[in-house]
């Protein structure tokens, strides 16, 4: 193919349009070329539609586009007397999205996002008539992140039922939705979603700008935008908050966040948050107060367990055996006597098999994998302490951790916790009890490093604000949040 | 990158907290013992009238702060003692930080070697301890400051840690109050005051807080005179379970004062005292560890803190592994402990005694 030129514009003669576009789109079997003779009072004019099969409605396109242009040429132009111009066409054809230019690069897009081009011969500008209409997931309750209580929807792969979720919970003019187009060969549409009069411009400038000097050849997930905005790549813990629902997203756009969302992937990014909104689910909101900040409460301790209580097992057998009551340190001195290696190989071969059972009951089709999942745990752990491969008490503080380590509202938080888990676990067993405080100084310490577009990780503890206290760790009634967080970095904080 | 927070700064809010963070560390062990040798049954009023003076002393310090808000302090010791001066204190300061961080990392390492792990060697427990102090002193006193906001949770514990064995003890061995005279109770005001040393960063730290208000004085009053109450809680409960006579024989008295009840389940909980002392004792060392990079960095006016801290850590690694044994490291702090008087009291008071009398000269001056 030739070096398209993106600025080009199409000429008056449409042959030769026809020509160029047949050699961009050369071995291209999906476009549909549909030439139609336009009768004209005086001649009969030669026109042409080019749409790309499978992402346009034939039924627009026959009923709306073809069928005027055939019935309404011919009687119009007799009473005109002259040759009509490409607005009367735009005034004929019975759709409500046409756009309009003469540039290759415009039409070529269009023709690729599921518009249907119309030239016609004599005239040196196309219409971009949006005949899209695709098979996409329709709405359903979100897999990932589910809610007893609360709205069921989650977003879908299509950008536009998206946006339109978002548009129909939050009523604002002010609420903007921004379009930049990511990936030199995807020309992905990514919108930028904030509300005008809360965001913070500074945020919102950087964001853009970061958006559009990504070079990239395609980007088929908000994982791409996500790994791009983050200023600390390499930490195990997530910048931002990755969600399905959009009443998530509106809670967070109306506290001044801007979230993203990138056409084809059903998972908003929203930005800039705190370490403590990882432990928030919208359902504490929805839920009775005292039950909701219990549930929080209990995600708490789920993170710690998750992180700390392998090692601290390996610790306490290895190095503290004097913390216990001694009949429970014999008790689980017994369980381990058939067991061949220190308590550390032991918490190592039992995380790896959860691991691996981790992963591979994700693979399998989802009514296999929780059977899989459940009934190789079971067997696995249960063969395993027969065979004297590892002691039942480990068999039970991996369950345990395995099942804090899901304690999450959103499922890929969690694998933040395994990086903690493993190199804790190695540490308690070379260091003891000290090592696991040496491991969380140094995680305490990445933490306060972090941040979330300028926002500091471990706000409100970290810096330390008063008023954000108010929905953290426990939430207050919804009534006493006068203000809007700090971590939101917004600038209008008072709510109205 | 945007950032709410100037680098290197902090909030008054982290000012007190690190107040808080630096005092409670390392003495809390033995800090009863020490004054009981001298104050009997009395060891609390000393820590009072300790904690008094302290106070008076830091409000002077911050006073005389709040009277320059431009000038960093080695600029406004310059105006009031003469720019010499002004600069053999702050390298003095930076040299007594220096060893003072290294002393503490030998203490920590000490205490790891007797609870946690008796059979690895101090050198490489200091290793790690140096190492991870300075992965949180690298970036600054900003993240120095946010990291302590987190680690002063850990004095939370020690304080709810105190009541369970309070079952046991009695009132009695407090009677009679004043029993032990007045210059014995005076004689006790020394030791408990090497426990309260570290206040003094508020010399240096106090020009770095980027929201000044003049409520920081009484606040920073305030968070001395909160670790004077935890500390007079503390003697007064650990001297009404074991008696002043009992005590003397007791090296850390704080765990043994665990000790003496049986817990279900665990049956120690002195562990996971020790486990959050240790936590408490890296916020020192991380704060002592970054004034002393302050310091030097004020004197070369240098943008950076950082090549400080990395050049220092050598050094104090030296340093922790200097003393022979944990008796040493008792005698070399004692005479640390001496220097901090001239830090803690007699600067903060010949400044204020300073800044009147120029002071009053520069009114006449203007007048």
């Amino acid at each position: 193919m030739a070096e398209l030129n993106e600025m080009q514009e199409i000429t008056k003669k449409l042959s030769d349009n026809q020509q160029l576009f047949r050699l961009v789109l050369k071995d291209c079997c999906d476009i549909i070329y549909r030439s139609i003779k336009i009768p004209l009072a005086n001649d009969d004019c030669d026109g042409l539609l080019i749409s790309l099969d499978g992402l346009v409605s034939e039924e627009i396109i026959n009923d709306y586009i073809i069928k005027p242009i055939k019935q309404h040429s011919y009687q119009t132009s007799k009473l005109m007397r002259k040759k009509p111009d490409m607005n009367y066409y735009k005034e004929i054809i019975l759709v409500n999205n046409i756009a309009s230019s003469s540039k290759v690069g415009d039409i070529i897009l269009g023709i690729l996002s599921g518009d249907t081009i119309l030239m016609v011969e004599g005239h040196n500008t196309a219409l971009i008539i949006n005949t899209r209409e695709w098979d996409s997931r329709s709405v359903e309750e979100s897999n990932v992140e589910k809610l007893v209580r609360g709205p069921k929807d989650s977003f879908v792969e299509d950008l536009r039922s998206n946006t339109a979720m978002i548009r129909r919970k939050i009523k604002d003019p002010n609420l903007k939705i921004r379009e930049v187009q990511v990936g030199t060969r995807s020309r992905t549409r990514v919108s930028v979603i904030y509300i005008e009069d809360i965001v913070n411009h500074k945020v919102l400038n950087e964001t853009i700008e970061k958006l559009n000097a990504i070079k990239v050849d395609g980007i088929f997930d908000s994982g791409y935008i996500e790994e791009y905005l983050e200023s600390n790549k390499f930490s195990m813990f997530p910048q931002m908050v990755v969600t399905e629902r959009p009443d998530k997203v509106c809670g967070n756009l109306l506290e001044g966040r801007i979230a993203i969302l990138v056409d084809g992937s059903p998972d908003a990014i929203i930005f800039p948050v705190s370490f403590i909104q990882f432990i928030q689910s919208p359902e504490d909101y929805y839920e009775r107060i005292l039950y909701g900040n219990v549930v929080r409460i209990i995600r708490m301790v789920g993170f710690l367990i998750a992180t700390t209580f392998p090692a601290f097992y390996v610790a306490i057998t290895t190095f503290h055996q004097e913390i216990l009551p001694t009949n429970f340190i014999l008790d689980i001195a017994k369980t381990r006597v058939s067991v061949p290696y220190p308590p550390v190989v032991e918490a190592l071969l039992m995380e790896g098999t959860i691991e691996l059972l981790r992963e591979a009951s994700n693979r399998l089709p989802t009514g296999i994998g929780q059977t899989i999942g459940i009934v190789g745990a079971i067997v696995i752990g249960d063969a395993a302490v027969r065979a004297g491969l590892a002691s039942p008490v480990m068999v039970i503080v991996v369950a345990i951790t395995a099942i804090g380590s899901y304690i999450f509202p959103h499922f890929s938080t969690s694998y933040s916790v395994r990086f903690i888990r493993l190199p804790m676990i190695i540490m308690a067993a070379t260091f003891g009890a000290f090592g696991i405080v040496v491991m969380w100084v140094l995680i305490i310490a990445h933490m306060c490093k972090l941040n979330s577009f300028g926002n500091p990780y471990m706000t409100p503890y970290a810096p330390f604000q008063l008023n954000d206290l108010k929905d953290s760790i426990v939430r207050f009634p919804n009534l006493s949040f006068k203000k809007r967080p700090m971590s939101a970095n917004s600038r209008n904080r008072l709510r109205k | 990158m945007i950032n709410r927070y100037r680098d290197g700064e902090i909030t008054s809010g982290q000012l007190y907290i690190m107040i808080v963070s630096i005092m409670i560390g390392t003495g809390v062990l033995g800090l009863s013992r020490a004054i009981a040798e001298f104050a009997q049954q009395d060891a609390w009023i000393s820590v009072i009238i300790n904690g008094i003076i302290i106070s008076l002393t830091t409000a002077m310090a911050i006073y005389v702060a709040q009277k320059h808000p431009e000038m960093n302090f080695i600029q406004y010791t310059a105006k009031l003692l003469s720019k010499p001066i002004a600069y053999l204190i702050l390298f003095t300061y930076s040299v007594y930080a220096v060893l003072s961080t290294g002393l503490i990392i030998r203490f920590l390492s000490d205490m790891v070697g007797t609870w946690f792990l008796p059979r690895t060697p101090t050198i490489i427990v200091t290793f790690i301890i140096i190492a991870s102090t300075v992965y949180i002193v690298k970036d600054g006193l900003t993240l120095v400051g946010r990291f302590n906001e987190i680690i002063v949770l850990s004095i939370l514990s020690f304080i709810i840690l105190i009541f369970p064995s309070l079952s046991k003890a009695s009132v009695l061995n407090l009677m009679p109050v004043g029993g032990s005279g007045v210059v014995n109770i005076l004689k006790g005001v020394l030791p408990s005051y090497y426990s309260f040393a570290g206040f003094e960063i508020v010399l240096l730290f106090y020009p770095l807080v980027s929201n000044k208000n003049p409520k920081i004085l009484k606040y920073s009053v305030f968070s001395i005179l909160f670790v004077t109450l935890f500390y007079t809680i503390t003697v007064a409960s650990q001297i009404a379970l074991f008696g002043y006579i009992e005590i003397k024989d007791i090296l850390y008295v704080s765990i043994n004062y665990l000790d003496v009840l049986d817990t279900p389940v665990i049956e120690r909980i002195e562990i996971f005292f020790a486990i959050f002392w240790t936590f408490s004792v890296f916020g020192t060392i991380s704060i002592q560890y970054i004034a002393a990079s302050i310091g030097l960095q004020s004197i070369f006016n240098t943008k950076k803190t950082s090549f400080f801290t990395y050049l220092f850590a050598p050094l104090i690694f030296i340093i922790a592994l200097l003393p022979r044994n944990t008796v040493e490291v008792a005698a070399y702090s004692d005479i640390l402990g001496k220097i901090t008087i001239f830090f803690g009291i007699i600067i903060p008071v010949l400044l204020y005694i300073m800044y009147h009398l120029r002071g009053g000269k520069m009114k006449n001056e203007k007048a």
